[in-house]
């Protein structure tokens, strides 16, 4: 494994089963990230010891050093199939003042490189090579928005995507709740009863299942001449018996938290429905076509760059989803016995 | 009556979900569904039959529709996509490879986000 | 995810709300996403009282609704005969919020608080966040419309 840098501490944060090790030479920051992260964060790499075999792939991926570390947390996901080299991040430190002019976050490519700005970071990723760096003052918030937006940009090339949704975990299965600002996200998230884990009540991060990567990518460029309306070929979405025993999609807690303002467990289950979220009285069902539930999914996927690439990618994806997993739209009075519905 | 050809453009993402003809342009964001007519042109999109072609032997067969009429509705519904970089039009059969999803009639697409 | 001001602490919502009440200016951290990407998780907003009438397009507003403090952008006013409505959005989402009213509207944002740094919210983002819109056509409807099939 070649050694990227020379930063002495490296800090493997893994969300959604996608680790970015962040390289920093100062030991506060890397307090500081392992503090903010905390259960997402793979265990650090020991002060003392700054060879690149500290962070040498040990058991399936896993980073292991020499000595504790201050979380001696293992990634739950023993099949991830990111080795733990796979994204780094190196930062770079500089005092508290003006980074970059951008107010608003800018996200352009520029060839093969993306470069990240808003006014308190600078920062430029490589997709391909899987490696960047950002500049910033030791602050949170900063390396949290890059986080965030490198997520969004690694997700987009693995059939995923985050979108405004609630997600909850019940019975070992993720339900996806869309909807308006005020449809209802938060409230439901409130209402969910105790045997609910609840991962988010705001950003929901979902991927494909990479077992099926390969059977979607192939329908991906399918033939349009073949998909006739009349023709016989259809996606249908899976009814949850066949959708049990391959699970499409999945959803994970990140720590991005929501307005539930807690840190969102690091979980992951597979995805039986989103429910595109209206308010109404009493609580049902309604059926929605697949065309419906993608311009539903669509406009709530979070784009941090109007690119052209990125915009593909992350439509198919939502194409592919609404085909693969039940969407229906829920209705809903506030009250808790929608949770009755929802097994 | 001057030749058309259209071609599907590689900057979308497509699918049929239900028996819908799903676009979305990746240039500019914009959703598109189909509905029976414009999938039967936009499968026939191969860069190599001309438009009057696809209209005569796919569309007036099975609609009741003059030639010329369906020709003139087809060509504007064509232009109409290709403003959203969804179809490519040439004067010309496409032949071959190297089609970068540029449209032909357009001005160069050097409109970068920011 | 609909509001982005922190509202778990109800106390610290009323003391906001008292704050800005007496001295017609005050501060609040942002927990939610709906106005990414030009206000994150982690910033304080500076919030100063102002009527609708005087509030811009392309502010971005404080309001009350359902007990819960919003922070979105005022796309259009509305002038009635008798009030001033305000149509909001969060930069971050792709529907608006249903309108205002004077009643529910706190107050402005007037700077945006982040690293140390004081931001001034920009005015004009209608034309960026646009172009993420997604709109539906059904086109071909002319051809449609006037054909029916054979047999």
């Amino acid at each position: 494994m070649d050694q990227l840098t020379t930063s002495v501490h490296g800090v493997c944060i893994e969300i959604g089963g996608i680790p970015i090790v962040v390289h920093t030479d100062n030991a506060a920051f890397a307090h500081l990230l392992e503090d903010r992260y905390g259960s997402f964060v793979l265990g650090a790499r020991p002060a003392a010891d700054a060879s690149s075999d500290a962070l040498a792939t040990g058991h399936k991926g896993r980073p292991y050093g020499p000595g504790a570390t201050t979380s001696s947390y293992e990634s739950p996901f023993s099949n991830s199939e990111f080795s733990v080299s796979s994204f780094q991040l190196e930062v770079e430190l500089v005092p508290p003042g003006i980074v970059s002019d951008a107010e608003d976050v800018r996200v352009r490519r520029e060839g093969r490189r993306w470069v990240m700005e808003r006014g308190d970071f600078r920062a430029e990723w490589d997709l391909e090579h899987r490696r960047g760096w950002v500049r910033q003052s030791p602050n949170p918030y900063s390396i949290d928005s890059v986080l965030r937006i490198l997520h969004s940009l690694i997700l987009a090339r693995n059939g995923g995507f985050l979108v405004h949704a609630a997600s909850a975990i019940r019975n070992g299965r993720t339900f996806l709740f869309a909807g308006v600002s005020g449809a209802g996200k938060t409230t439901i998230s409130r209402l969910a009863p105790p045997d609910v884990t609840l991962l988010t009540d705001e950003i929901s991060y979902v991927r494909e299942v990479r077992s099926q990567k390969s059977e979607v990518r192939s329908r991906n460029e399918e033939d349009p001449k073949e998909a006739t309306p009349s023709s016989t070929t259809r996606i249908r979405s899976l009814t949850p018996d066949t959708w049990n025993l391959t699970p499409a999609y999945e959803a994970f807690g990140t720590p991005f938290a929501g307005e539930l303002a807690r840190i969102g467990e690091n979980l992951r289950a597979p995805v039986a429905a989103l429910y595109l979220l209206a308010q109404g009285r009493g609580n049902k069902f309604e059926a929605v076509s697949q065309a419906e539930a993608a311009r539903a999914l669509l406009k709530n996927i979070l784009f941090f760059a109007q690119d052209e690439e990125l915009v593909r990618l992350v439509s198919q994806s939502a194409f592919d989803f609404v085909s693969r997993v039940p969407v229906r739209r829920l209705i809903f009075a506030p009250d808790a016995r929608v949770w009755e519905l929802i097994a | 009556m001057s030749s058309l050809y259209i071609a599907r453009s590689k900057e979308i993402a497509a699918r049929v979900l239900d028996g819908e003809m799903m676009i979305m342009s990746a240039r500019d964001s914009t959703l598109f569904s189909l509905n029976e007519l414009g999938t039967i042109i936009w499968q026939a999109a191969d860069g190599e039959t001309p438009l009057q072609e696809i209209v005569e032997r796919k569309i007036c067969p099975e609609f009741d529709v003059e030639p010329e009429e369906a020709l003139r509705d087809a060509e504007s519904f064509v232009r109409e996509l290709a403003s959203h970089g969804i179809l490519i039009l040439s004067d010309r059969p496409f032949g071959g490879e190297g089609q970068e999803g540029r449209s032909w009639s357009q001005e160069s697409r050097s409109r970068k986000q920011e | 995810m609909d509001e982005i001001i922190e509202t778990r602490n109800e106390l610290k919502g009323q003391l906001f709300l008292e704050v800005l009440k007496s001295f017609g200016q005050a501060k609040l951290a942002v927990t939610g996403s709906s106005m990414l990407s030009s206000i994150w998780p982690g910033d304080i907003l500076e919030v100063c009282r102002q009527n609708a009438e005087e509030v811009c397009p392309g502010e971005v507003v404080l309001f009350e609704r359902d007990g819960r403090l919003l922070a979105h952008r005022v796309v259009k006013k509305v002038a009635g005969p008798e009030r001033t409505l305000l149509i909001t959005r969060g930069d971050g989402l792709r529907e608006f919020d249903s309108p205002v009213s004077p009643e529910e509207l706190l107050g402005h944002v007037t700077a945006i608080l982040r690293g140390g740094r004081r931001i001034e919210p920009r005015l004009t983002r209608w034309g960026r966040v646009a172009s993420w819109f997604l709109s539906r056509s059904d086109l071909c409807t002319s051809l449609a419309l006037r054909l029916k099939r054979r047999r």
